[in-house]
């Protein structure tokens, strides 16, 4: 693992023909930090796209089906999201459906933007747990956005969402084209990341994820 | 701008607790035994302490003094503080470690109200108390106190000063689980007297199937939070386990058909055992992990649905 890239470019990623990808994700993440559980889980998740009826009610899944994911951040509906997120890759499908990373360290964004994205109150909608709270703030180093869970309280709001949204940075996001035992470690408090779309939404992309607090 | 006062540190409390049990070792050398149990029962409340200021100093300041609030935040807006009364800290740390059980929680508790007595009264609390039989206790609850805090007996005492007490759990130890083994062996003995016919014992250990493990709560010493039943070491019939709640979780599940309910998992600790049956009597958490009983269960509710389910990146 390449921790200088991670740091540099907020992802970094490593391959090799690995009889247990989940034993090696989970040593990765163990490595930065404390692996755990997403909704009560395993602490090793896997991911294989799946129809809205058959998703959890409230999830990406549930919203967006087989078809692509918009930018988001893991966990941005815990008070404070995971550091880092592992992926792995069991099998990659017949679309080969890239992975969207992007780096809100390099947008250009202007000083009006930013100041939307710190100022513009969102509910992060989490059944109990939810809570109001903005993309950006002084006070934390980390970046809230999903748009699965955070409502725009005001028409402001939607402005920020589409700030960040896919259609925008898709041509700047970096594409990791996974292939069966590549690796992909993600700076989740600075990289959004994405599912793409693809022409056919094939269900066979496994992966495996282990969250880092 | 906020610092960290050393009333609520923990590394603070833990250096006074050992502190503490110095004197009071050196009363005992001296065969002051009166002085040393006064100076080992400050050192078990300092050392109860530093193991919740461990987690947070906010645990262990007086709530209802909002200089010590404050200052355990590491905000300091005066001078007197004040921190939780032996009473509290009791009640809290059960909630840190599953071996703070009820037992454990009393005889620290009294041990508590002897100080106080000592301190601030003509009374002589720790005169005339059996020794040995204090010892036992304290130690197991230093013991447990300290592993909850990722400590160890010699990184309290010294290796030297700690053999002395080591020696004393083990030999408690050992003496438990004796006496649980001989207690469950005399009425599995007495239970065989009484059922002599194989088809007879046979009856009365099915019927024990059907019985339902609140109907006994009168027959148990703590007030628990839940029983339920388990398998008699002695007869083999079922007998109830009575345990106090450790944890509940609202559990991720969800039902399709019926999105209206959501899953409560709680977590019940064993602190005593007793089979109607045989008669056969387990008191304490200690006692019913040395009869291989199940040390907790998990007991899942089903409740109306207050919120909707939580959100997932899945």
């Amino acid at each position: 693992m390449n921790l200088d890239k991670l740091v540099v470019d907020g992802w970094c990623d490593f391959s090799g023909d690995y009889e247990n990808l989940a034993e090696v994700i989970l040593e990765c993440g163990s490595a930065l930090g404390r692996p755990v559980p997403a909704r009560g889980q395993e602490v090793v998740q896997e991911l294989c796209p799946i129809v809205c009826e058959a998703a959890y009610p409230r999830s990406l899944s549930a919203l967006f089906g087989q078809g692509s994911f918009p930018l988001h951040v893991d966990t941005a509906h815990w008070p404070t999201p995971c550091r880092y997120i592992v992926l792995g890759c069991v099998e990659p499908g017949s679309d080969l459906r890239p992975t969207l990373l992007l780096d809100t360290n390099t947008l250009n964004l202007s000083e009006e933007e930013h100041r939307l994205l710190n100022t513009t109150t969102f509910r992060i909608r989490c059944g109990r747990g939810s809570f109001y709270g903005t993309i950006l703030s002084p006070d934390r180093g980390f970046i809230r956005y999903d748009p699965g869970c955070m409502e725009p309280m005001c028409s402001l709001g939607e402005q920020a969402l589409k700030l960040l949204a896919t259609e925008r940075w898709s041509e700047l996001a970096e594409r990791i084209v996974w292939r069966k035992g590549r690796v992909l470690v993600i700076d989740n408090w600075r990289m959004l990341h994405g599912r793409a779309s693809t022409c056919a939404n094939d269900s066979s992309r496994k992966l495996l994820r282990v969250l880092v607090k | 701008m906020t610092h960290h006062v050393p009333a609520f540190l923990p590394e603070a409390l833990y250096s006074k607790s050992q502190l503490y049990i110095r004197r009071g070792f050196r009363a005992k050398q001296a065969g002051d035994l009166d002085e040393y149990q006064l100076w080992a029962s400050l050192a078990l409340e300092l050392l109860g302490k530093a193991a919740l200021a461990k987690i947070s100093p906010a645990l262990i300041a007086d709530p209802t003094h909002q200089e010590s609030l404050f200052s355990a935040c590491g905000v300091q807006i005066g001078t007197d503080l004040k921190t939780i009364t032996a009473k509290t800290l009791f009640l809290r740390l059960p909630h840190i470690t599953k071996d703070f059980d009820s037992d454990v929680q009393k005889f620290c508790e009294q041990s508590a109200l002897k100080r106080n007595a000592e301190l601030h009264s003509g009374e002589l609390p720790f005169t005339a108390a059996s020794q040995e039989a204090w010892d036992k206790k304290y130690w197991y609850a230093i013991a447990v106190i300290l592993v909850a805090q990722g400590r160890s007996l010699e990184e309290w005492l010294g290796a030297e000063d700690a053999k002395a007490p080591k020696q004393v759990l083990e030999d408690t130890q050992h003496a438990i689980n004796g006496a649980v083994a001989e207690r469950i062996q005399r009425k599995a003995e007495e239970f065989q007297k009484a059922y002599k016919n194989n088809q007879k014992r046979e009856e009365v250990i099915n019927a024990s199937e059907n019985i339902r493990a609140w109907d006994y709560f009168r027959e148990f010493a703590t007030g628990a939070d839940e029983y339920w039943l388990a398998v008699c070491p002695s007869c083999t019939a079922k007998g109830v386990l009575a345990g106090l709640i450790w944890s509940e979780e609202i559990s991720d599940e969800y039902d399709p058909d019926d999105p209206m309910v959501e899953f409560v998992d709680n977590t019940y600790l064993s602190e005593e055992f007793r089979c109607p049956t045989c008669g056969l009597a387990l008191l304490g958490r200690r006692e019913v992990v040395a009869a291989n009983l199940p040390e907790e269960i998990q007991v899942r509710e089903t409740r109306e649905r207050e919120f909707e389910p939580g959100y997932g990146n899945d």
